[in-house]
């Protein structure tokens, strides 16, 4: 094309930079290991009794601060696990709490003595077992509901835990409100001959969660960093593009839906053998919604996000547990309106920080390029 | 001075689509807005209309600011935009879209009259007013289109691309709809890259590339610029 | 699976489940409108219909009626019902344009990821619903016994009551209603110049805020509505009574077709009649899974519900 002035570049309008992570981006390689190994050391640490003083307002006043600890770890779990199907592959998963308790009953039905089936399988031999089983009933549902459209698969996957949990209330097999009881512990002994894992102290337990998480956490980031996650990034930014250049994209995209199911029924099992207990009243919907918020609110598609999204829900609860209300609320504890406070904390959070609290840098990107597409009600 | 746009610039996220743009409409014009694709022609007109929020300058119209002013109040102060391309409601049929186009105006009659204006000078519309615009041929919607922005009684009509994926014949029959519109009294500013047609038929014209004005004058002046020939109308 | 049950319960099971399924579509409407224009999950919008629910007892409250009141003469009876009527939809409406101004208009402003509004609007709802918990001290509320059904005829052997009427007339009504206003008025031509392309809406001079907050109104109206009749049709209401029935009614919208409104009727009124079927024929436990079951099912044969997409794609 022949023009009448001098051609101009279009010089690009600068985004603004996180300081933080500009900060954390431009640390030597060996300063950032030093930092993340200290964070992955305080993780471990963070139960311990001598610490506690230090920790300020931190620890729980009413519920042990390592059995808090343990219920952090398995919601950070989760959330780990639903980042990658809503984070990564940005499928609208409302059910995740399904393979949650496909999970946990699996362990359940195989150790319980209880179970019907009189397995009595070592618990051990029972966590592989429960995520091939979540695995595949991930598939499961993804193979038909993943060809549709992003909003159906919302209400699909809301159906299919209200289908798990109404099948858990109500098939005699899975025992209802009964449910499963003594459900074992891990094996090993401490020195002294006492279980390692057990009742009074759970301080194992977490740290068992806290090694599952970091295992997890590397095996996600490899996959994210892999192909899989560039074909997972090009579906969620379009998918039909992503198509048209010759993405598998419903193979993708079940994948990421295995892969969360999988971390979802690791999570699960962790959960039943930590309570030794599994009945059909703690897999409700208000669970999966409560996790997905956890993972938007921290950050979807961003790890360090979903972790903290993962921990917050889980801890802050907890933490309003004994903390006195002001007298005119005609409430003892402001546990009581935990989920009035949520509720406001979301809608704000959302208002404010609409990428979540850490904004993974691509979603960032994604926002402002969403400033020259049609937008939500323009 | 109708309309007047004083140094506008847009940006598209991190991209500037405009760099400092001023033009004028006066009462009674029409004035041709040219470029090849991408110079920001559609978007000068979506600055106008107020769809996109420009970055700076201002655009004044019939003696007011309107450069805060939201897209649907400027059609009541009566600027409208016929979209480009195929920007009718394609469930409606012809005679909601064209109802829609008098959505800002409550005077039932002077609404049915503008109808059988519009009929009158599209008379396909009117064979088709019970079709649902989806159904209807490129040549058929760009009349609807048109036809729909003049239900609005617009002091100021904004074309973006009236000719575009037309056939020669239908190219021919727009533009001197276009130019029978201003006769009757609209002000027309008029993007296109069918130069030679536009040219022809406008007062004044300006010539726009990568988001400047390179050149303006009348439409005679441009239309024999040996520069304006060479890279818009396929002259050497 | 006991078909005996099912065949002896067939006409009773359909002319309860229709009361039902009128119900579900009335509440199902609010989801497809919003998804129409916006194409957002509004997740509060169980709550507005709770508060619906809420927003006639209350009404009725104020005028001297409680759930121990005897029953009112006829005439007295049909101006209640139309006090409590308009109540409940006054309060439906209402919350819905806060949920419009507090959980989402912000957020469109600020441009915001799809995934933030679904958020915040469940933020909205656990507000909600956890507000009225508080206030309500989280226990179930009567309703007055305005209507003591009655047969007025009979189908199969099986009572169509007077209060079944009175649902299936007061739904249909409505429906009808808006059915005509958004394919009729000038304000309804402004909400699918909206749905079908904003920015074109926009150079007609159609103000958007001023349609989104149309049709919350519009669907805390349609919600309100549902909210009496379900008053009427339980007896009773607590703060989480939108929660399932919310989850329902969206499936419903879906199953007909979202953001067309004569999916919503089609959808609401083909659930309502299989959960009863479904509970005769698999044992009660098995209804709440009936919405997910069929929802599937239909979603694979036609992924866009069973009329397909549209709020004014073609006409509604």
């Amino acid at each position: 094309m022949t023009t009448l002035s001098e051609p101009v570049k279009s010089e690009p309008v600068r985004t603004r930079q996180n300081p933080l992570r500009g900060r954390w981006s431009r640390l030597p390689r060996s300063a950032r290991w030093a930092v993340l190994a200290g964070v992955v050391v305080l993780a471990y640490l963070l139960p311990m009794e001598w610490l506690e003083p230090y920790l300020g307002f931190i620890p729980t006043t009413e519920t042990d601060w390592a059995s808090t600890l343990v219920i952090v770890a398995y919601y950070v779990l989760l959330a780990l696990g639903l980042n990658v199907v809503v984070g990564y592959a940005g499928l609208l998963d409302l059910g995740y709490v399904g393979f949650f308790a496909v999970g946990a009953y699996t362990v359940a039905v195989l150790t319980s003595p209880d179970s019907s089936l009189h397995a009595n399988w070592p618990v051990l031999a029972t966590v592989p077992v429960a995520i091939v089983i979540t695995m595949i009933s991930g598939v499961l549902l993804g193979w038909p509901t993943l060809r549709l459209r992003g909003d159906y698969l919302a209400i699909v996957t809301l159906g299919f835990a209200e289908i798990i949990r109404v099948a858990a209330t109500s098939a005699p097999f899975l025992r209802g409100q009964t449910g499963f009881t003594d459900v074992p512990h891990p094996p090993g002994k401490l020195p002294n001959g006492d279980p390692l894992f057990g009742v009074i102290d759970s301080k194992p337990y977490y740290w068992l969660g806290v090694t599952l998480i970091i295992i997890v956490i590397l095996g996600v980031r490899n996959l994210d960093r892999s192909r899989v996650g560039r074909a997972w990034n090009a579906i969620r930014e379009d998918e039909d593009a992503a198509a048209a250049m010759g993405v598998p994209t419903f193979k993708f995209k079940l994948w990421a839906f295995a892969i969360g199911a999988a971390v979802g029924g690791l999570s699960g099992a962790y959960f039943a053998t930590y309570q030794q207990f599994v009945n059909s009243s703690t897999f409700v919907l208000f669970f999966s919604i409560l996790v997905l918020a956890g993972v938007i609110m921290g950050g979807s598609g961003n790890i360090p996000g979903a972790i903290l999204g993962g921990a917050l829900i889980a801890y802050l609860p907890e933490r309003l547990r004994g903390v006195k209300a002001p007298s005119w609320l005609g409430v003892q504890d402001l546990y009581e309106y935990r989920f009035l406070m949520f509720g406001l904390v979301l809608i704000l959070i959302m208002i404010f920080r609409p990428a979540g609290i850490i904004p993974s840098r691509r979603r960032r990107m994604e926002l402002a390029d969403r400033a020259k597409e049609v937008t939500v009600g323009e | 001075m109708l309309l007047e746009i004083s140094d506008v610039s847009l940006l598209y996220g991190r991209i500037q689509a405009l760099h400092g743009i001023s033009l004028g409409v006066d009462e009674g014009e029409i004035v041709a807005l040219i470029g090849a694709n991408g110079a920001g022609k559609s978007t000068t007109m979506r600055a106008i209309s107020g769809i996109r929020p420009v970055a700076s300058g201002r655009i004044r119209f019939n003696g007011d600011d309107i450069t805060k002013l939201r897209a649907d109040l400027r059609v009541v102060r009566g600027l409208c935009q016929a979209p480009e391309g195929r920007g009718i409601f394609p469930g409606m049929t012809v005679l909601e879209n064209l109802e829609m186009g008098a959505y800002t105006r409550r005077d039932r009659a002077g609404i049915a009259a503008d109808l059988e204006r519009v009929f009158g000078l599209f008379p396909r519309l009117a064979e088709r007013r019970k079709q649902v615009g989806g159904t209807l041929s490129g040549g058929e919607q760009q009349m609807l289109t048109i036809g729909r922005a003049l239900m609005s009684q617009p002091k100021l009509l904004l074309l973006d691309e009236p000719s575009m994926g037309l056939a020669p014949m239908l190219i021919q029959q727009i533009f001197s709809i276009i130019s029978e519109i201003n006769s009757q009294g609209t002000t027309i500013l008029l993007v296109e890259q069918n130069a030679q047609q536009a040219l022809a038929r406008a007062d004044r014209g300006y010539v726009l590339e990568t988001g400047r004005i390179v050149k303006s004058g009348t439409g005679t002046e441009l239309l024999h610029d040996p520069a304006v020939k060479e890279a818009y109308l396929g002259v050497a | 699976m006991n078909v005996h049950a099912f065949l002896h319960n067939f006409w009773e099971n359909t002319i309860s489940g229709l009361a039902q399924g009128a119900i579900y579509a009335l509440f199902a409407l609010g989801y497809t409108l919003v998804y129409g224009v916006l194409r957002l999950i509004n997740f509060a919008h169980s709550e507005v219909f709770m508060l619906g629910t809420f927003g006639a007892i209350i009404t009725w409250q104020a005028l001297g009626l409680d759930q121990d009141s005897p029953t009112p003469s006829f005439g007295p009876v049909v101006l209640y019902l139309i006090v409590g009527l308009a109540g409940a939809m006054v309060f439906s409406a209402v919350t819905a344009t806060i949920v419009e101004r507090v959980a989402y208009r912000p957020l469109r402003k600020r441009n915001a990821p799809v995934l933030a509004f679904l958020i915040s609007a469940i933020g909205a709802s656990v507000v909600l619903s956890e507000l009225v918990g508080v206030l309500s001290r989280r226990k179930p509320r009567g309703v007055p016994r305005l209507v003591q059904p009655e047969a007025v005829f009979t189908i199969g052997g099986a009572e169509v009551t007077n209060l079944t009427i009175g649902i299936l007339v007061v739904a249909f009504g409505l429906m009808f209603a808006l059915d005509r206003f958004i394919n009729r008025s000038r304000l309804g031509r402004g909400v699918r110049a909206v749905a079908q392309d904003p920015n074109t809406a926009a150079l007609m001079g159609v103000n958007k805020d001023r349609v989104i907050m149309l049709i919350f109104i519009l669907g805390g109206l349609m919600a309100g509505a549902a909210a009496l009749l379900y008053d009427l049709k339980i007896g009773g209401t607590d703060f989480f009574a939108g929660f399932d029935l919310g989850i329902k009614a969206f499936a419903a919208a879906v199953l007909g077709g979202i953001g067309n409104l004569r999916g919503a009727l089609v959808g609401g009124l083909i659930l309502g009649i299989l959960e009863p079927y479904t509970s005769s024929l698999f044992g009660t436990q098995w209804t709440a899974v009936t919405a997910f079951v069929v929802l599937i099912i239909i979603l694979l044969f036609r992924p866009n519900g069973i009329l397909g997409e549209s709020l004014g794609r073609a006409r509604a």
